[in-house]
């Protein structure tokens, strides 16, 4: 298992309720995985305390065997991220961030140069890498995200709302890095609002509501099933609201 | 007008946030800014009334002229006010027509674009009102002590006062316009040095050194009034005679002076009158034209780096320090803040030096050479690493990326103090140097003040560090941020100077006393010369054992709790 995630729950604080409760989930070699929810549902909570990025309260999180709070540099070492957000270090060039992330994920020269040349073609990215990172665009931010959390080739590759900004042809040739990577023997982790990219490109599916997975679906059995996801996925989610 | 109206309400909230931030109330943190304020002005209103004092008093050919010498002073005062407005006024301008999320969401907006640009314009205008009641309140009150006696004869009191708001109504106005006509070109300016990193490093580095020469140039005038009691000297027939010479072309400030003293004041109002007029018309022009430059241009506009091929390895340790020096250099308020103060630092030493050296000489007529070098180095690299209080929180929510890098976070922490305190050594060293070879200081006494130094140097850098690990509030508004940032700073800021004075007095009381035999009780004491060196250097070295201590407890989980 590339994931395996027990019980976890985190709140932000002492006296806050839980955004996320009792969360279990695993991922396991040559998966893609999708987290969706509503706003606020917990999805971008589950997929930062995956991260390290925020501490939990309770639960356990392993990333290829390592325990993300007692081996958390092996642990981080088998993953990559790309947030929501693009927070990066605007003061360096895409190429400068690009051979940081490389330099600290221990990669060889060889590697870092192969695996640029193939970024730089699937994102389309050209001579524009050598520009700082404050004079990016959105989508441009994105595409070095992407590039700086796949530099060391992770087993695990994370990523919270990873279509948003994405120009339509660099999305399908993100669509068929995803595919690639996890036929590779790698897993792929998203949560996505895009309820149509889930269905076609995830082999399990989790559904998050209120700070709780409420469904955990097989896609290749929903698939056979015949019924619409959309539909499926609103009617299961109004009747937690509901209940 | 309505949309102007909430347009102006926005602005202003975002210019004065008058209502105070919700969360836990940082006593410590806002007492040492309240007290540094409090500074700051006192030792502005001695500097001002000591030499308004002395330079009414003055009499060329054996008479006296309060209010002429008065005007002629008062001219210099709101001449510098006035340049000091303007500068303050434009760099507000600048940001504030550039601030780009803010202006994304205006130009979105069904308002006309004047109606932005006025909305803004005002508040800056109102900002410019504030800061001018508070420098030229104090100036003129400042003067009305010194010249009371003469304006209580005349009977020219009410007059004084009347004048003095009038010309604060006019002065903040002729500031801002000076400002608006200047802004092209100064944004013009602002974007050829933009990229230029080594261009903007070594600008600033020169203003800096200038601007420390001049404050030297004010400190030596404090030193003689010490030693003398007076500075009368100073202001003998020449000086005054080239100081009227100049204050002759110094419109509209000599207009104002003229104004508040009553002196020539329909002619002084009619050309205060014509200047406004003039510059109003030339910034409504300006500012017609300006506005969609400035709103419509694209900011982000690609600049071309190199292209590079050579893709070579660095450890994680040796990146992360790289990775410092770029977010160091390549923002021109960190490059000023750090490596300009940095480089600059052996000449403000040296002044310092060789300024008290002179004083201590004069007053006690002994040299005590190790200790003042000692204290001019501390304090100055006190004053340097005053940046490293930012180390953490200067990244931003960029920072919490460092988490999820596969390296400790104690490496990641390590690397920021070890960035730090190259930079701090270098500049600790070089001034050192120039200490030896030009000033009393022998060289090895400079030896030891620099081994002294470099300890009480790492201290500090681990100290700031870890207290902005502590505080650092990465996820919250820029304005948030550096309120945080700002008091982190001055406690460091606080303690190092505490330490430092500490360190530096005990070895310079220890010189002194240890010279003085021939008093019994300083006698009994049996002081030796080498305790002045033994002292500070082990004091330095507590000090460096409780930082590292205070830096490493922790450690880890500190920096996990960030955004938690």
């Amino acid at each position: 298992m590339l994931i395996e995630v027990k019980h976890l729950c985190k709140r932000y604080t002492a006296k806050a309720d839980y955004a996320i409760k009792d969360i279990n989930l695993y991922g396991n070699a040559g998966e893609i995985i999708g987290v969706l929810g509503h706003n606020g549902a917990g999805k971008s909570t589950t997929i930062k305390c995956l991260t390290g990025m925020h501490p939990y309260e309770a639960g356990t999180i392993r990333i290829n065997g390592y325990d993300l709070k007692k081996d958390s540099i092996n642990a981080k070492r088998h993953f990559g991220y790309v947030s929501d957000e693009h927070v990066l270090f605007e003061k360096m060039t895409g190429y400068e961030f690009i051979n940081f992330m490389a330099d600290i994920y221990n990669v060889s020269s060889k590697d870092r140069k192969a695996r640029v040349a193939r970024f730089q073609e699937l994102f389309m990215l050209g001579n524009s890498i050598y520009n700082p990172i404050s004079s990016y665009s959105h989508g441009m931010k994105q595409k070095i995200s992407f590039m700086g959390a796949l530099i060391h080739n992770p087993k695990v590759f994370i990523l919270d709302e990873p279509m948003v900004g994405l120009d339509p042809f660099t999305a399908s040739q993100v669509k068929v890095f995803f595919q690639e990577h996890a036929a590779a023997g790698n897993l792929v982790l998203f949560s996505s609002h895009n309820l149509d990219v889930v269905e076609k490109l995830c082999d399990r599916v989790y559904i998050i509501d209120q700070g709780r997975i409420i469904r955990e679906i097989d896609m290749d059995l929903f698939r056979q099933s015949g019924l619409d996801f959309e539909n499926y996925f609103l009617s299961i989610t109004q009747r937690v609201a509901k209940a | 007008m309505r949309e102007f109206w909430i347009l102006f309400k926005h602005e202003f909230k975002m210019q004065f946030p008058l209502r105070p931030q919700k969360g836990r109330f940082d006593f410590i943190g806002s007492l040492l800014s309240l007290l540094t304020t409090v500074l700051v002005a006192a030792v502005f209103v001695l500097l001002v009334s000591t030499i308004a004092e002395n330079y009414v008093a003055v009499e060329i050919d054996k008479v006296a002229a309060p209010l002429e010498r008065g005007k002629e002073l008062l001219n210099l005062f709101y001449t510098i006010i006035i340049l000091a407005m303007s500068v303050i006024c434009m760099e507000k301008m600048r940001s504030t027509l550039t601030q780009k999320n803010d202006k994304e969401l205006f130009l979105r907006l069904p308002v006309k674009q004047q109606t932005i640009f006025m909305s803004k314009l005002c508040t800056l205008m109102i900002w410019n009102y504030v800061l001018a009641f508070v420098l030229m309140g104090s100036v003129n009150v400042i003067f009305y002590l010194a010249l009371k006696p003469t304006l209580v004869a005349t009977g020219s009191v009410a007059a004084y006062w009347i004048y003095s708001v009038l010309a604060w109504l006019f002065l903040p106005m002729t500031a801002f316009l000076i400002a608006t006509v200047l802004l092209v070109p100064y944004i013009k300016f602002i974007d050829f040095v933009s990229n230029k990193y080594v261009l903007i490093f070594l600008l600033l580095t020169a203003i800096l050194v200038l601007a420390f020469m001049l404050y030297s140039g004010l400190l030596s005038i404090v030193q003689s009034l010490l030693e003398t009691g007076s500075i009368k000297f100073l202001f003998n027939e020449r000086f005054i005679l080239t100081l009227q010479w100049l204050l002759t072309w110094t419109y509209p400030a000599n207009c104002f002076a003229s104004i508040v003293l009553g002196k020539d004041l329909l002619l002084s109002f009619a050309i205060v009158v014509g200047i406004t007029v003039v510059s109003a018309a030339a910034v409504y022009l300006v500012s017609k034209s300006l506005f969609y430059a400035t709103l419509y241009k694209n900011e982000n506009k690609r600049q071309k780096g190199k292209r590079k091929t050579r893709f070579a390895t660095k450890s994680p340790l040796a990146s992360l320090m790289r990775k410092e020096f770029i977010s160091v250099f390549r923002d021109p308020q960190h490059l000023f803040s750090y490596f300009a103060i940095a480089t600059a630092m052996p000449v403000m030493v040296y002044c310092c030096y060789t300024l008290f050296d002179s004083l201590i000489w004069n007053a006690l007529g002994m040299r005590i050479n190790f200790a003042l070098g000692l204290l001019v180095l501390l304090i100055f690299s006190i004053l340097t690493n005053t940046f490293c209080a930012t180390n953490v929180s200067r990244d931003g929510r960029a920072a919490l990326n460092a988490k999820l890098f596969p390296v400790k976070p104690s490496m990641i922490l390590l690397a920021k103090v070890l960035f730090c305190d190259i930079v701090s050594s270098l500049a600790i060293v070089a001034s050192a140097l120039v200490l030896a070879n030009a000033t009393t200081l022998s060289t090895s006494d400079a030896i030891v003040c620099t081994c002294i130094a470099l300890v009480f140097s790492v201290a500090q850098i681990f100290i700031a560090t870890r207290m902005d690990l502590n505080h650092a509030k990465v996820a919250a508004s820029p304005i948030e941020m550096e309120k945080h940032s700002n008091r982190t700073v001055a406690k460091v800021v606080f303690l190092g100077l505490f330490l430092a004075l500490l360190l530096g007095l005990l070895s310079l009381f220890i010189t002194v006393f240890a010279n003085m035999e021939s008093i019994e009780i300083i006698a009994r004491l049996n002081l030796q010369g080498w305790y002045a060196y033994a002292v500070p250097a082990l004091g330095s070295l507590l000090y460096l054992g409780f930082a590292v201590l205070y830096y490493t407890v922790k450690l880890d989980r500190s920096f996990d709790r960030l955004l938690a």
